[in-house]
């Protein structure tokens, strides 16, 4: 009888139980994630070998904040959740980044960034700064994890005693490696890293092999790049190739990554070559006069190239008075004029009166002819393929002492040569303050080659590789999106390059650690990546407050 | 006011005269009384209703031997013969079946519902007075097929058969055969300015598409609510209802609901009524701050872009890389901080009703000449685009009608009055425009975020110091200044400036019908028409009719043919209907139907239908002209996209190249120039000029509908089951397509337009148009009904729905299905558990579906509830006392994305004298 109904009930509860079984399937709706493996790779022994960005280098200087997020500590950090050991680095003693020996400062404070304009000293913002850190007091401990040492280049890794403070006063030793030796002062970067039986090495070597060349604004009297031939210690491919083979020798294995391009970093890019503004209140209003000065010496050029000399009117200098003008620059790639200068100059019977109308007497004109000569034999003025490192801003339009001082020697008036000894407009500016095409060249190639040596080895010892150059590239080019930024290598704004313009922002340092792990997931079958184990870059500053205890 | 105290004086001095007298009872066969039954004298139309105990008196002039017959809903009507004055007459009716119940709607001709060519569903006297709804439109959730989405107390949006939103204006809802939508929003704002309980004749409700008889916008249904003539129904009845409204972020909150009808058969000629309805209490508040799809991943605050559903102002967003186009500033959306809509609104719903009516019958006969209006003024939230507070809305309704059995003439006028309404989105820009402006607040957001990070802040760090630093000013809710700046802006009609609507739209509509079936033998035969004419009138607050008025007409015809064969069992209906609108080509529907009779008992009926439905785009799809804070609404009229024009400041990049520092973009941006959104958010991403993709959308045409339905009815022993399957297919899908179009350059150009687009020199729009992407869905329902242990009452329904769409094939269309694909009711009660008293329970489970609406999209999670009432009859007192409970669970509930959640209502009420 009462069958007939109870199918109704049972359609109904047929539903409730659908009801259920909807609820807890919707409820399921996070992504899990693979857990971490760090597959082939054993990381429990780390050890990374490097300079400057190794280090931790950033804003022109070692300090401790920007230390601990160096990319081997962030590296060093994820590999700790796959079987990764402790990690320690030569921590300086603060955040001032100035170097002290015995009292007397070796290495300057870090740079700073107030607003969107250019970096400063730190003192320029607080005011004095003390550096504590003194490499005659406060060393630390090793052995050291990070074996990254500013400034190093590839043979200094192999070189002994580079690390003894008795070798600082011979240039044959860096401070920064001196803090790290401790009782074995003359133990090699290399030997001190193979000391530890490293399981597992990152080695980013060979930058400053040719950085510090251009850093230098190609001036070879004061570095040079490292040749690629020559016996280990000497050439780059042969003590490349010893330091990889050291390195793996205990079967270690490791990533390597190579060079960037040193003309793609900020510090050569910030600064264009037509630095000199019309507007600027003091440049501008002395473009007549200086305009008439260097119409004296473009009647010369001219005349030059009327005589057979080649190309001399492209050394004419104008400043424009509505557009921004390029400096004047020292090419000695250039054919010296000085004495086809003088001469003309002695020879026009115009040139005394002009000498006059600057106050000096009519004798003074085979004076001044002679200082013509002198400054501008291999003058003109700077264009579109000159690259001018970041620190030429702070020096062009200012007095070089030097000059100043020879001038005066030379018997002009402390006016007439403080006027002739203005970087970059009277004084042409000096070779290492300039990168001129051919100097670029030269470290284009040599990056090349570097880099396919580099590479060769890398595939060779079936090592993880990381195109640290493409890297850079890119940043230059079209920029790089990660995390929540696209990061460009412009200076400052651009989030991956330090104020000093060629080391990484602690953010940029995060980005080049994940590079990393994802070329160790390629190799290793590690799965950093897979597992969400790269790390967020935004949770790395880009640069550190003045206030920085 | 006068008319209502004229009324008034006639029930209390009116005199009427009478000559001959019967009296008797009506009860059914357990003895029980049937109050509200009819009791006519056949052949005239002079009658009464039974009284609480079943009682009659029926006075009239006629003279014995005469015919009398009582019905009543649910019961076999029954005859009696009076042979003399005085006589007392004791019917005894047998309980019928629902299906015996008559229906008008489904073929505008008097039918049982068994035998009716397509689905229909009733709700009778029966069902209101026992329903477990708070009201009697609640109740309407329990029939099957139907979807009701609260909206808000007051605002319940029904459905049938899939693709509704709020803006529900594929459904019709006809009160007394008035059109009860409301002019500046195409669609019926629920029961607001609807019928009071006490006078519900009938509630019947048409499932699918219906053109070929109702015309335009008869597309996924139609709800018919026919009152209590004053002729049948006279007296006075009331009712009073209080309670309270719970809900876990409201609290416990009052709750009346009161009604007072006042009817009075002045002689067989006249007679008139007049009804009042009150209702006040708190709404359900909105408080879902979970972060829109895509503005961030913990959907909290935490996200940079948030955008919380009732959190608004943080839809002003902005790409802060985009702005500042350095490294060091994130490529990530950050948004405003926004108000909650808590801080927007005070959540009163209101609702005060009247309306009035004169039946004139200068023959006596069933000729017969009504006029009726109807007012109402309330208090509610609607969401659309964003949400609305609905605040002293006014709605008025004028009609004439003249109408016998066989035909009908009627004209009305539905006018409107925004009030005091207001957008809640644009009230918290304006707000936060008044302490900050987008600019400021952006260039403080990033400035601060820049000087952060150069002070070695990490990314969260800045973000946390840049908020900071821009919220500095910031209006806190509950401040003085803070209530000064939102009644500036709700007070405000200005579109750059303020948030208040402004309304006084307007249509006129007649619909006329005869029917030949008292000339004509051979087959019932009906033809009919209708007119309406559009009036739209806000002050360029919702239409681009700042300048002037909008008018535009529509005209339709219909004629249906119904030929019954085969000894009745086989019935053969066919319509069709011409429609013209002003704007748009002229359209056919056709609709035929077959139903046919089986069985030895005549107890099975199967019936299938072909039929057409269109439906003109609305006024809004048309005539719109909306700023709804990061975007445009741009209806597409062809007179409306030259009606529409904005200035828009160009960025520095843009007018590097040569373009002027403001452009003036007008209606015909979004239509001829402009990019898919999907597109250009394609090409944010791979900056490749070939993701994108032109959109130009074409001008919106009429949406059209073919359904198919075959469905069954029939006895099976006690049980009674009605089941229907359809099919339907549409072609031209109304539909939004967000386009953006760039300030510059042509589309294609593949220069300087993609230079607009990524210098951020590009607008946004909602165009309306027409979707190319074919749109199917299929469903069905099955009910059965029967009595179980003795005399409870037992159904039961089950709806299925399901849309067929290829969303992969196209990507940016949003259909807006909003149905569940399950959803099963349950409904138990008795009306006479012992004397005098009777229950109701009702259940209903809707499964998971996804809620897609301009306002945001999102799951809606399966929900069930529960409502019931237990009801005691007093009839010393003609009284019945009601308590009940509505989401006696308390697990509360949406049907939508973006409402408040439905929370538990408990009420008692005294309801007196209702037939």
């Amino acid at each position: 009888m009462k069958t007939k109904y109870i199918w109704l009930l049972l359609l109904a509860l047929g539903f409730i139980a659908c009801d259920s079984d909807d609820d807890s399937s919707d409820g399921d709706m996070t992504e899990t994630l693979p857990a971490l493996t760090a597959g082939s790779a054993n990381l429990s022994k780390y050890v990374s070998l490097g300079s400057s960005i190794t280090a931790g280098f950033s804003d022109g200087a070692l300090f401790t904040a920007a230390q601990q997020n160096s990319y081997p500590n962030i590296l060093a950090t994820q590999f700790s959740l796959a079987g990764g050991g402790s990690f320690t680095q030569p921590l300086m003693n603060d955040n001032t980044g100035g170097l002290l020996a015995g009292g007397n400062q070796i290495a300057p404070n870090r740079l700073v960034v107030i607003g969107l304009e250019p970096p400063v000293p730190l003192a320029d913002v607080i005011g004095p700064v003390t550096p504590t850190t003194d490499l005659f007091v406060n060393n630390p401990t090793g052995p050291f994890g990070n074996m990254g040492v500013p400034l190093a280049k590839s043979f200094h890794l192999l070189a002994p005693g580079y690390g003894n403070i008795g070798n600082l006063s011979l240039g044959l030793a860096n401070p920064f490696f001196v803090r790290m030796t401790g009782s074995t002062p003359d133990a090699s970067v290399l030997g001190l890293a193979m000391a530890q039986a490293p399981t597992f090495f990152s080695a980013w070597i060979g930058n400053y092999d040719v950085l510090d060349y251009a850093l230098k604004g190609g001036d070879e009297t004061i570095s040079a790049i490292t040749p690629s031939d020559g016996p280990p210690g000497v050439g780059f491919d042969q003590t490349y190739g010893a330091i990889i083979a050291t390195l793996t020798s205990g079967g270690a294995q490791g990533i390597v990554a190579n060079i960037p391009y040193p003309t793609d970093f900020s510090h050569f890019t910030a600064v264009q070559y037509n630095v000199l503004d019309p507007t600027n209140p003091a440049f501008g209003p002395l473009i007549p006069t200086l305009n008439g000065i260097f119409g004296q010496l473009n009647q010369v050029y001219a005349f030059l190239e009327s005589q057979g000399v080649p190309n001399a009117t492209e050394r004419q200098i104008v400043f424009s008075e509505t557009e921004n003008s390029g400096v004047v620059i020292q090419d000695e790639n250039l054919v010296n004029l000085s004495a086809q200068i003088t001469g003309v100059l002695n020879a026009s019977p115009t040139f005394p009166a002009f000498v006059e109308s600057f106050g000096l007497p009519a004798a003074a004109a085979p004076l001044v002819a002679n200082l013509f000569g002198i400054y501008y034999g291999q003058s003109r003025q700077s264009n579109e393929n000159d690259l001018l490192p970041l620190p030429a801003s702070s020096i062009i339009g200012t007095v070089n002492p030097d000059a100043f001082a020879f001038l005066m020697s030379q018997g002009l008036p402390a006016e007439l040569a403080g006027q002739f000894s203005v970087e970059g407009i009277s004084l042409p500016l000096e070779d290492k303050w300039v990168l001129i095409p051919s100097e670029q060249g030269e470290i284009k190639t040599a990056t090349n080659n570097f880099n396919a040596t580099i590479q060769a080895m890398a595939s060779q010892a079936g090592l993880a590789f990381v195109d640290a150059n493409a890297i850079v590239t890119e940043l230059k080019t079209s920029g790089i999106a990660s995390g929540d930024f696209i990061f460009t290598a412009d200076l400052i704004s651009g989030g991956a390059i330090s104020a000093d313009g060629f080391s990484l922002t602690s953010r940029g340092a995060a980005l080049f650690s994940n590079g990393m792990m994802l070329a160790i997931d390629d190799v290793y079958g590690s799965n950093f990546e897979a597992s969400g184990n790269l790390v967020n870059v935004g949770d790395y500053p880009t640069n550190y407050s003045p206030l920085l205890p | 006011m006068k008319t209502i105290l004229s009324v008034l004086l006639i029930f209390i001095f009116g005199v009427t005269y009478s000559q001959s007298t019967i009296s008797g009872t009506v009860v059914d066969d357990s003895g029980l009384p049937l109050p509200g039954a009819n009791i006519i004298i056949e052949g005239t139309s002079t009658g009464t209703v039974t009284d609480f105990d079943g009682g009659f008196v029926l006075t009239s002039n006629q003279n014995p031997p005469y015919t009398v017959q009582a019905s009543s809903v649910g019961f076999s009507s029954l005859n009696l013969e009076v042979t003399a004055d005085n006589q007392v007459l004791n019917f005894v009716l047998v309980e019928g079946t629902s299906l015996d119940e008559i229906v008008i709607s489904a073929s505008r001709t008097p039918e049982r519902i068994f035998e009716s060519p397509v689905t229909v569903e009733r709700l009778g006297l029966k069902e209101i007075k026992n329903t477990a709804s708070a009201d009697f439109y609640g109740g309407l959730a329990n029939l099957k097929g139907v979807d009701v989405n609260t909206n808000s107390l007051t605002f319940k949006s029904v459905n049938t058969r899939g693709f509704a939103t709020f803006s529900n204006n594929r459904f019709m809802q006809l009160v007394d055969g008035m059109d009860n939508s409301t002019p500046a929003l195409n669609f019926p704002i629920g029961n607001l300015v609807g019928m009071i309980e006490t006078d519900v004749q009938s509630v019947e409700l048409l499932p699918g598409a219906s053109s070929a008889l109702y015309g335009a916008n008869a597309f996924n249904g139609v709800l018919f609510m026919t009152s209590k003539s004053p002729f049948d129904h006279d007296g006075i009845s009331a009712f009073y209802k209080q309670g309270l409204t719970s809900q876990e972020f409201k609290g416990d909150n009052n709750y009346t609901d009161l009604g007072l009808r006042m009817a009075y058969k002045f002689s067989d000629k006249f007679a008139a009524k007049v009804n009042f309805g009150y209702l006040k209490g708190t709404d359900w508040g909105a408080n879902d701050y979970r972060g829109k799809p895509g503005t961030g991943a913990t959907g909290t605050r935490a996200d940079t872009g948030y955008d919380g559903y009732n959190v608004y102002g943080d839809e002003i967003a902005q790409n802060i890389r985009g702005l500042a186009g350095v490294g060091i500033v994130p490529d990530v959306v950050v948004s405003r901080t926004g108000y909650n809509e808590d801080d927007l609104t005070d959540y009163n719903a209101e609702s005060v009703k009247a309306d009035w009516a004169f039946h004139y019958r200068p023959w006596a006969s069933d000729f017969e000449i009504i006029y009726q209006g109807k007012i109402g003024t309330g208090t509610t939230i609607y969401q659309g685009s964003n949400r609305y507070n609905i605040a002293n809305f006014k709605q008025e309704q004028h009609k004439i009608e003249f109408k016998n059995d066989n035909f009908f003439f009627r004209s009305y006028v539905v006018s409107d009055d925004a009030g005091d309404s207001y957008d809640m989105t644009i009230t918290a820009h304006q707000i936060n425009r008044a302490w900050k402006s987008d600019g400021d607040w952006f260039t403080e957001y990033i400035g601060t975020y820049v000087g952060a990070t150069l002070g070695g802040a990490t990314d969260a760090q800045a973000h946390a110091a840049a908020r900071a630093q821009a919220e500095s000013g910031r209006l806190l809710p509950g401040t003085p200044e803070f209530k000064a700046a939102l009644n500036r802006s709700i007070n405000d009609p200005s579109l750059v400036t303020g948030s208040k609507f402004q309304d006084a739209s307007k249509y006129y509509h007649s619909d006329a019908n005869y029917n030949f079936s008292h000339l004509i033998d051979f087959a019932e035969i009906q033809v009919g028409g209708s007119y309406r004419k559009y009036k739209l009138n806000s002050s360029g607050t919702i239409y681009t009719d700042a300048d002037s008025g909008i008018d535009y007409s529509e005209v339709g015809f219909y004629t249906q043919i119904q030929k019954k064969l085969l000894d009745d069992k086989l019935k053969l209906t066919g319509s069709v209907r011409y429609d013209k609108s002003e704007l748009f080509d002229a359209f056919f529907s056709p609709r035929l139907s077959v139903g046919y009779t089986l069985g030895e008992n005549d107890n099975h009926n199967i019936r299938a239908s072909v039929q057409t439905g269109f439906r003109n785009p609305s006024t809004q799809d048309l005539f719109i002209g909306l700023d709804a804070g990061f975007y445009y609404l741009v209806g597409s009229a062809e007179s409306n996209l030259s009606r529409f024009s904005q200035d828009f400041p160009v960025s520095s990049s843009g007018q590097a190249l040569g373009v002027p520092a403001t452009i003036t973009q007008t209606g015909e941006a979004p239509y001829f120039n402009s990019y898919t959104a999907t597109s250009v958010s394609n090409f944010g991403a791979s900056l490749n000029p070939v993701d994108l993709e032109i959109a130009n959308p074409e001008l919106v045409k009429p949406e059209q509908i073919t359904s198919f339905e075959v469905g069954y009815r029939g006895k099976l022993d006690k049980v009674i089951v009605d089941l229907s399957v359809y099919y339907n297919q549409y072609k031209d899908f109304l539909a939004n397509q967000f386009v953006i179009s760039p300030y510059y350059g042509t589309v294609g150009d593949n220069s300087l337009s993609i230079a607009a687009i990524a210098n951020g020199d590009r607008k946004v729009y909602q165009t309306y148009t027409n979707s190319k992407a074919p749109v199917n869905s299929f469903g069905g329902s099955i009910g059965a009904s029967t009595k179980v242990f003795g005399n409870f009452d037992l159904n039961t329904n089950y709806t299925y729905a399901k849309e067929d769409f290829d969303k992969e094939k196209y990507p940016d269309f949003r259909t807006s299905f909003n149905t569940p694909e399950h959803k099963v009711k349950v409904g138990f009660g008795n009306t006479n558990l012992f004397e005098n008293f009777g229950f109701n329970v009702a259940w209903r489970w809707s499964d998971t579906y996804l809620w897609q609406a301009s306002f945001g999209d999102g799951q809606i999670p399966a929900y069930h509830t529960v409502d019931a009432q237990i009801n005691l009859r007093v009839p010393s007192f003609k009284s019945t006392f009601k308590a009940g409970a509505t989401n006696i669970l308390g697990d509360e509930y949406t049907s939508a994305i973006g409402t408040g959640y439905v929370g538990s209502m408990y009420y008692v009420s005294w309801t007196v004298n209702n037939l």
